[in-house]
């Protein structure tokens, strides 16, 4: 069925372009206000024309009595409580599903529904904003990194027209939000460690401790803190004490914040705070060789199809690219749009791998890019380390390593600061042009 | 035998690559003077896999690929023949590369992907990802062989008036009586050429009405005879059921129970084959109206049955009943809907065809009160709107290319051009669209050449105006002229910001950019919105209910019936097929006693389609490397009409190409004026062409009876056009 935004969205994208090639083209910024304002359309086009039931993950039946994250939202909707057990996606940290609700409720009374789909569907706003909020927290990331302006260019258009976060923006799940609090606590530990004011490291605590009580995964920056922390720590001896104190503030706010729920699902569950749901034996890939799974690249997969086979794929740096792209699932778009995508995901990623191999080379010309690279490559590892643990199809989808894409976006930034290389620039052109096609498309061939 | 058949053709075939090997070095040898590049160049050619491969396996598509990459190369060698820096060279090896990479991709898809080419553009599970990789990486290496070639060796000055990329224009030129007279005798030639047995104004129209109360007819026929079949004329109801019997042996044998005849106002066989005495109808629905029925023996002579006077309105037009039921007596292809719907506007009956708004059949239905339900009433709007056209597409010609040799030469393309003919000799919506279309675009293109020559406003806002007023007409006529309304409003755009593009001249300008602006509303939304209201007065005369409530309504179900509309047919085709002109429909088709074949196939003319293609080409170089603008509106205005249709996933068919088909008119049109500069001999070469290809397919395009031979050797020159 075709509807009218996608047109809508194309001919907002055409007004800014053409605002912006004739009016504000000279100013600052502009260029980076235009794409910041196309990603922005893309998310809550792209949010708009999808019903919370398409492409959905774990969505459960839309009914209160279910264990998906419907009926954990439309519970706490109907009766205002969190479930009573820990069953299927019961489990899951709250807080996503608390904000989700309150909107949701807000939004239906002003719009006058009431029935169960609505307010499920009206729970996406969350993840749509948590994908916007996302984009300004790279910007300024990206600034606190020290990004000169072509590199910030480069690196927004990445993260702006990244399609993984566009389509958990139009999602019912944590992982928008979860990625967002990412995005924020990356950004305050880097203003903390750059400025040393408490009132970042409030900050950082206060992420950490709603991102974690989002999701578990948000403490896999821990180590990245704890690292700035302890390098701040032996650096600067004369503000140690202030730094021990800042710590502390970090774990007094952040940990009771955090781990409430998983102590209450312990306490009355016995649930492990590691825990996670076994997603089934259909999409076990534990049987193929570790080597095949993590450090080959399955060109076969490539060329087969540009979509995800969770039930059949194994290779993960595959999955990671295809599921970047278009999630887990198939389009109806004609397939040369999804093959023009996945060549310019391709390209993309060639590009970031000679970015990170130029970078490593320049690193003690360019200190400012260790922060930036360990993170990656510490938060890469992380995601192959959930997927050796948990060999499942559904373990490599890229939506739970959605934060990757901001130390990625500011390595090609980077890279592309320091060389100037028209390649870089012309492909993710390409790639913008592509996911916006992409999306577009995906919205009127349905 | 056959082995020494195959090494002699293999033989001939390295024979034939040697020879193109060695005139290829030759000419590099000619047009490079750098003897360290003219080695490299030549080790190119020498070291080339993909021709060696593509003439040692003997598939022409490879051989014809192998060309193409040789060409380009050669190509971009001759424009860099005066400038051999190494970065040329490499430049040149980048781009080889590519093409080689891309066209061995193509042969390795071939030989192990087996990627279907069909699977490029549809959504299949089978996706073709070697086959659309090669041919992007083939692509992108010839633009970029072509953007070299023209980036390094552009030295002559730009014309101050083309220094961006803003739109368009050439100085405007007075339309003098000469002009108006070539126009008038245009229009003439082509309304007497293209009216020629448009329809006959004969058909059968007395009514004989069937419903509950009258549900059957028995036709004595006096004695037993051998029925071959009956032909039934329908009035406008279609899809009725009708019971048919014959008394065989004193007992009814049903011979066709509840057979829907489907088409209104045409005649419907039904097979009987039976010896009989009686004929017996039954109306198995609510109601029924027929014309005429005739009883065909199996000699082929009409039968009369003797009590015709109980049934005086099936039996008093026999005469009418034409020897070959061909398209000049009855309805054909889309008619069966358009014509129909026309006429249930005229006497407010409910309306069947409700998947295209009203406009375009109310313009038909014109026609039909003037000169009756007949084939030459509901055909002769359209043979007006197609005469239409040229003045339009002359004036077009005439003002882009400044020349009246210009206007000429697009008047003559569209008047002998295949499918504005047959177009404008059925009764369907398309040319009605097309022509509003073409306006829209003229107009936007006068309003763009007056603002810039600073004429005044009062001028500029009429053409607005005129523009808006056939955008809403367009719309309200069939949908994809909205597809050219997203062309004018990029158009407008484009030349909008590039006028006020600075605060300064914003400002200088504050009250005509408003008034432009206020003007635009109006013309751009208020008017096609008032136009497409109330152009549904048929449904609320019909229905009930308000202009605007009929209007959503009603969009809402064409919405929906467009968005899933998918279905089988042997003359659908994709768009990608349109571009070369691949699929024909067949409209009409009778067979005359002598055995010769009327048919009328929609098709493009292949000068039109296959020419347009070097045309478009021509002209993306000439706005992109000679920032030529008025090559700018051309292209953007093709781009408009056919980039939407890579979107549409219904079925489809060639007539959606016939706006884009306009504008490869006045590609052409535009491009043969710039290459032949103050020479007439290529313009008048390409009208003699045109008109020599008209004057072979004259036949095909308006139903003349012509013998079977002379289409299948003359006019079938592509495998997939069917005329027969």
């Amino acid at each position: 069925m075709m509807d009218i935004i996608p047109f809508l969205m194309a001919f907002a994208i055409m007004i800014m372009a053409v605002c912006y090639a004739c009016f504000i083209k000279k100013y600052d910024n502009s260029l980076i206000i235009l794409i910041v304002g196309i990603g922005i359309i893309l998310r809550v086009g792209y949010m708009m024309y999808t019903d919370c039931i398409v492409r959905s993950h774990d969505l459960g039946e839309l009914d209160e009595n279910g264990y998906g994250h419907a009926s954990y939202i439309l519970g706490l909707i109907k009766y205002g409580k969190l479930p009573a057990d820990n069953m299927i996606q019961h489990y899951q940290q709250p807080f996503f599903y608390i904000s989700s609700s309150v909107v949701s409720f807000v939004v239906n009374k002003v719009i006058g529904h009431s029935d169960n789909y609505s307010y499920v569907n009206a729970a996406k706003i969350v993840s749509c904003f948590a994908s916007i909020v996302t984009l300004f927290a790279a910007l300024n990331i990206f600034k606190e990194l020290k990004l000169q302006k072509k590199g910030v260019t480069i690196a927004m258009l990445f993260v702006a027209f990244m399609p993984a976060f566009i389509i958990s923006g139009g999602t019912v799940s944590p992982d928008a939000l979860s990625a967002m609090f990412m995005a924020l606590i990356f950004l305050y530990t880097l203003r903390w460690f750059n400025t040393g004011k408490i009132k970042y490291m409030i900050g950082t605590a206060f992420c950490y401790g709603f991102g974690v009580m989002t999701k578990i995964s948000c403490a896999a920056l821990a180590p990245i803190t704890i690292g700035l922390i302890i390098y701040k720590f032996i650096r600067e001896k004369e503000l140690r004490i202030k730094i021990v104190m800042h710590s502390l503030t970090l774990g007094v706010i952040s940990l009771p914040i955090g781990l409430w729920y998983s102590v209450r699902n312990f306490i009355k569950f016995g649930q492990k705070f590691s825990y996670v749901l076994n997603p089934g034996e259909a999409i076990y890939m534990g049987d193929t060789s570790l080597f095949s799974r993590i450090f080959m690249i399955n060109i076969h997969n490539i060329v087969k199809s540009p979509y995800c086979a969770p039930f059949d794929d194994y290779n993960a740096p595959v999955y990671y690219l295809k599921s970047a792209l278009f999630g887990e699932f198939s389009y109806q778009v004609p397939n040369i749009i999804a093959v023009l995508l996945l060549i310019a995901g391709i390209v993309m990623s060639v590009i970031l791998v000679t970015a990170i191999i130029n970078l490593i080379r320049n690193i003690k010309k360019d200190r400012v890019t260790i922060i930036p690279l360990v993170t990656f490559v510490f938060y890469y590892l992380v995601s192959l380390v959930f997927y050796i643990k948990m060999p499942y199809g559904c373990s490599m989808d890229y939506r739970y390593m959605l934060f990757l894409t901001i130390p990625a976006a500011y390595i090609i930034g980077k890279y592309y600061e320091n060389t100037k290389k028209t390649t870089v620039k012309v492909s993710m052109i390409f790639f913008a042009a592509m996911t916006t096609v992409m999306y577009l498309a995906t919205g009127i061939i349905r | 035998m056959m082995m020494e058949d195959k090494n002699i053709f293999t033989a001939g075939r390295i024979l034939a690559e040697t020879g193109i090997l060695v005139a290829v070095l030759f000419f590099i040898d000619i047009i490079v003077e750098n003897k360290p590049a003219k080695r490299l160049y030549k080790m190119f050619f020498i070291l080339d896999p993909v021709t060696v491969v593509s003439f040692l396996s003997g598939n022409l598509y490879l051989i014809i690929g192998s060309v193409i990459v040789n060409g380009f190369m050669l190509f971009n060698i001759f424009s860099n023949r005066k400038n051999y820096g190494k970065k040329n060279c490499l430049t040149l090896i980048y781009s080889f590369a590519g093409m080689v990479t891309g066209a061995y991709g193509v042969i390795v898809n071939k030989f192990c992907f087996f990627g279907k080419f069909e699977n490029v553009f549809n959504s299949s599970k089978d996706v073709p990802t070697i086959l659309i990789s090669s041919i992007f990486i083939f692509i992108i290496s010839c633009v970029y062989c072509i953007y070299h070639a023209f980036s390094k060796t552009e030295t002559a000055p730009v014309d101050e008036n083309c220094n961006n990329h803003s739109i368009p224009v050439t100085k405007d030129r007075k339309i003098e009586i000469k002009d108006i007279v070539i126009i008038i005798a245009m229009m003439a030639a082509f309304f007497i050429i293209g009216g020629f047995r448009l329809g006959s104004k004969d058909i059968p129209s007395t009514v004989y009405k069937m419903d509950s109360n009258n549900r059957e007819i028995v036709l004595d026929l006096g004695e037993n005879k051998n029925v071959k079949e009956i032909m039934v004329f329908l009035n406008y109801k279609s899809n009725q059921r009708l019971s048919f019997s014959a008394d065989v042996s004193g007992s009814w044998d049903i011979y066709e129970s509840k057979t829907q005849l489907k088409s209104p106002f045409q005649w419907n066989k039904i097979t009987v084959n039976k010896n009989t005495r009686y004929l017996g109808i039954v109306c198995m629905d609510s109601w029924e109206w027929i014309n005429e029925i005739v009883v065909i023996g199996d000699d082929g002579q009409v039968i009369t049955p003797v009590n015709t006077s109980a049934y005086k309105e099936l039996f008093d037009e026999q005469e009418l009943y034409p020897d070959v039921r061909s398209y000049y007596y009855q309805t054909m292809f889309d008619e069966v809907y358009h014509a129909r719907t026309s006429y249930e506007f005229i006497e407010g009956y409910p309306i069947y065809e409700n998947t295209h708004p009203p406009l375009g059949k109310l313009m038909i239905g014109v026609g039909i009160r003037a000169f009756g339900m007949n084939p030459f009433g509901w055909r002769i709007m359209s043979l007006i709107a197609g005469t239409l056209c040229i003045p339009f597409i002359y004036l077009f010609g005439l003002k882009i290319t400044g020349r009246r040799l210009g206007g000429v030469l697009a008047g003559v393309l569209i008047s002998t051009e295949f499918m504005h003919c047959v177009l404008s000799r059925i009764a369907t919506l398309d040319i009605f669209v097309a022509l509003f279309i073409i306006m829209l675009f003229y107009f936007m293109y006068r309003y763009i050449q007056c603002s810039e020559e600073n004429k005044n406003c009062a001028k500029q806002y009429i053409f607005i105006l005129l523009s808006g007023i056939s955008t809403g007409i367009g719309i309200a006529t069939k949908w994809t002229a909205f597809y050219g309304a997203a062309g004018i409003c990029v158009i407008f755009f484009i030349t909008f910001f590039r006028r006020y593009n600075s605060k300064k001249a914003f400002q200088d300008n504050k009250g005509s950019v408003i008034k432009i602006i206020l003007c635009c509303v109006v013309s751009f939304i208020l008017i096609p919105a008032t136009i497409y209201v109330v152009s549904y007065y048929p449904f609320m005369k019909v229905y009930g209910g308000s202009l605007i409530e009929n209007a959503i309504n009603n969009s809402k179900l064409m919405l929906s019936y467009h968005s899933v509309t998918v279905f089988e047919h042997p003359y659908s085709s994709e768009w990608y097929q349109w571009i070369w002109d691949k699929q024909s429909l067949l409209d009409a088709l009778a067979i005359t006693a002598e055995g010769k074949v009327s048919s009328v196939a929609t098709i493009g003319s292949p000068l039109i389609v296959w020419g347009g293609i070097a045309a478009f080409i021509y002209t993306g170089y000439l706005w992109v490397c000679k920032k030529d603008r008025n090559a700018g509106f051309l292209v953007i205005m093709y781009l408009a009409n056919l980039l939407p249709w890579l979107l549409v996933h219904r079925t489809v068919f060639i007539y959606h190409y016939y706006p884009c088909i306009l504008t490869l008119i006045l590609l052409i049109a535009y491009s043969v004026i710039k290459l032949s500069g103050s020479k007439k001999r290529f313009a008048v070469t390409v009208m003699v062409i045109s008109v020599v290809l008209f004057i072979m397919y004259y036949p095909e395009l308006t139903g003349l009876a012509v013998s079977r031979r002379y289409i299948d050797n003359v006019l079938e020159i592509v495998k997939s056009w069917r005329f027969v």
